[in-house]
């Protein structure tokens, strides 16, 4: 995470067929927006259901929404998953009670921006812009 | 439509979905005029496929296009059409009953204005409905083909709901051991008793609630016990499903095989929760079973993990697998043998039963569990195959056995084998399990009940549990369907968990528990049980 690359993350579950994939599609257009910039950018997409959504299926479900190198989904043992929802105030108590969440943070040491609940992506790259003129 | 024409209508159904190979076993003797056709709107609704056969699309406002199954209302109103709640978002039931009737805070929507929020996204006040909701493009034709099916899901009674009582029914296999089922109906009837006393007598507080049709009905419980051979179960439990209408079978318990039992629950919409079996059936889009773990497939997978890491056995170059023909480490076999990559896999079966006499199983072991120092023996064994072991000498190979099969912790590995032995156990560790297992064997002592098999009679009474919490959570809607989406959604909130870490569902989850441990034997005599490492999931 802090290799000097923004950061752009959010919470899913390869189950979720309510808004994860939407929150997956917009990541996807969000990623395509940013044409050569993506290089720059580390989007994190962390599963909140890591018993379920091992490597295979992660990898699964990155494809179909045509995750980039810039793009990586992670998971692993449940009591990582959970360290990184509560590091993020993004724990809700289970997987079925998550909410939409976007977090962004533009380099190593910078201040996070939280973005609850659905955002666009002309809306993600609008802030991230924004956060980068702020640097 | 009486209950015997809604299974064959079902079957039929069922036929659809099951694919071309279950489809000839239970089409024999129907003609193709016999299977009526699924209704269009259902594959409008549950797979985002027109009655044209195209892809159903939509679009998110501004600019999200979603297509097909990522379209199908099916993904957040759910299958029982009662919808959901997503965190802080609550998704709306879309049943016909629901929608077309007026609410304290809305009016009843008619076909044009149902019309309009389906294409438009705009609910019936002019506001805009929540932007998960999309904006769907369904010709006049197509949109009337939804909505008659929405209509169509407006439940009736559900079966197995009476005036007096709610009836679920247990399904104990011909091959289950009888000293389980006495086990488990002991628990059965016990909890059952209870619901029963606390409906009849209303809440401590001197009233029944409102609104839960559980709350004042006795639950009766149907045990099925099926005879015979398999290939006549399914007919039996439709025998059964006739003259007594359950809403759901409820725990159960099983031998080598419970795929008719899977296959029948599937067909007949029925949903068949949480048996007490060690091979459940693996169907990725089956909606009606839900198991606590996929048993010994899921200890296929541990061993595996621990055979391909190289530190439960270095240096490894071949996996020789014993099991008995016909039993569930048949099965299991085959499923390490397609997890393992990088070995030579040897397959040494047994003869098909058990009960000769020891002298014969020690002779045929004798000659199945000879390796060499570079094999790993893996054991599908019951526990009076392993006794047999005793005697033999030891392999200088590392020997994998299964927990489930062997035993777990009682499992009879001669003491002699121990030092060389790893066990798969899918399971919590026994210390760590200890302040979980408080509630079942504190539920045991006060209600006087017999502990012959622990592990069976918490699964039992956890399954009891969770179809209680789910019953409450239902309140005035009691639907098989609304049954299954409610428990994928609460099983999460588990606290009391038995022999499980935890326990989680969720839409085509159909397993609950997902992990294990390999195990070594410790300690003097070799009794305790040790972890080789963390909790895996393969």
């Amino acid at each position: 995470m802090n290799d000097g690359r923004a950061v752009v993350l959010n919470f899913i579950f390869t189950t979720c067929s309510s808004f994860c994939p939407l929150s997956s599609q917009t990541f996807s257009q969000f990623q395509d927006a940013l044409g050569a910039d993506i290089k720059q950018v580390h989007l994190m997409s962390i599963s909140i259901d890591p018993e379920e959504d091992t490597a295979a299926r992660l990898r699964e479900y990155a494809h179909k929404f045509g995750a980039g190198p810039s793009w990586q989904h992670y998971t692993g043992t449940v009591a990582a998953s959970l360290a990184a929802q509560r590091a993020f105030g993004a724990y809700r108590g289970d997987k079925m009670s998550h909410s939409p969440l976007t977090l962004m943070r533009t380099a190593d040491g910078k201040t996070w921006r939280r973005i609850d609940g659905f955002a666009t992506s002309d809306e993600l790259k609008a802030q991230y812009r924004q956060m980068l003129a702020m640097k | 439509m009486t209950a015997a024409s809604a299974i064959h209508r079902r079957r039929a159904w069922g036929t659809v979905l099951l694919g071309a190979a279950v489809a000839a076993q239970v089409c024999v003797g129907r003609t193709s005029a016999e299977i009526p056709a699924r209704p269009a709107g259902e594959s409008i609704y549950r797979e985002g496929i027109l009655p044209s056969g195209q892809p159903l699309s939509a679009q998110r406002d501004p600019d999200l296009p979603v297509l097909a199954a990522d379209a199908a209302c099916i993904n957040c109103h759910r299958r029982s059409g009662f919808g959901d709640i997503e965190g802080h978002i609550k998704i709306p039931a879309v049943t016909g009953e629901y929608l077309f009737s007026a609410h304290s805070f809305r009016d009843a929507y008619t076909n044009d204005t149902l019309a309009r929020a389906i294409r438009e996204g705009v609910a019936l006040d002019g506001r805009k409905l929540n932007y998960l909701m999309p904006h769907y493009a369904l010709s006049d034709a197509d949109m009337a083909t939804l909505i008659d099916y929405l209509k169509s899901m407006t439940p009736g009674r559900s079966p197995g709901v009476d005036g007096a009582a709610l009836h679920f029914a247990t399904i104990v296999t011909s091959d289950a051991d009888p000293v389980q089922r006495r086990g488990l109906l002991d628990v059965l009837d016990r909890y059952f008793a209870d619901k029963s006393a606390s409906a009849l007598s209303g809440s401590p507080y001197g009233h029944v609630s409102r609104g839960q049709i559980s709350a004042n009905r006795r639950w009766q419980l149907h045990v099925w016990d099926l005879t015979g051979s398999p290939e006549t179960w399914e007919e039996q439990l439709r025998a059964r499903l006739l003259h007594e209408p359950v809403l759901a079978v409820i725990s159960g318990l099983g031998g080598k095989t419970w795929a008719p039992i899977h296959r029948f629950c599937e067909l007949a919409e029925l949903p068949c929760l949480f048996p007490h079996v060690d091979l459940p059936v693996v169907a990725e889009h089956d909606y009606y079973s839900v198991y606590f773990s996929r048993g010994v497939l899921l200890e296929a997978g541990l061993i595996a993990r621990g055979l391909m890491d190289g530190k439960s056995a270095p240096g490894v170059g071949r996996v020789v697998q014993i099991f008995r023909r016909g039993d569930i480490g048949e099965p299991a076999a085959k499923a390490l043998s397609a997890a393992l990559t990088g070995f030579q896999v040897l397959d040494r079966p047994l003869t098909e039963g058990n009960s000769q006499n020891q002298g014969n199983i020690q002779r045929e072991l004798a000659a199945a569990v000879r390796v060499s120092a570079r094999d790993a023996l893996v054991l599908w064994l019951r526990p009076k195959d392993l006794e047999a072991l005793a005697g033999l000498p030891v392999p200088k190979s590392r020997v994998f056995v299964s927990g489930l099969m062997g035993g777990l912790d009682a499992a009879p590995v001669p003491a002699a084998w121990r030092a060389a032995t790893t066990m798969s156990y899918p399971l919590d560790l026994p210390d760590r399990r200890v302040s979980r297992m408080d509630f079942p064997r504190g539920w045991f002592r006060i209600k006087r009940i017999p502990v012959v098999d622990e592990r069976v009679q918490t699964d039992a009474w956890l399954a009891c549990n969770f179809l209680s919490e789910t019953l409450d959570h239902m309140g005035e809607t009691v639907n098989r369907d609304y049954l299954m989406d409610s428990l994928e959604g609460l099983l999460d909130h588990a606290l009391v968990t038995g022999y499980f870490p935890r326990l989680s569902l969720a839409p085509n989850q159909r397993f609950a528990s997902k992990g294990g441990y390999l195990v070594h034997f410790a300690g003097a005599p070799g009794t305790g049980l040790q972890a080789d490492g963390e909790w895996m999931v393969p």
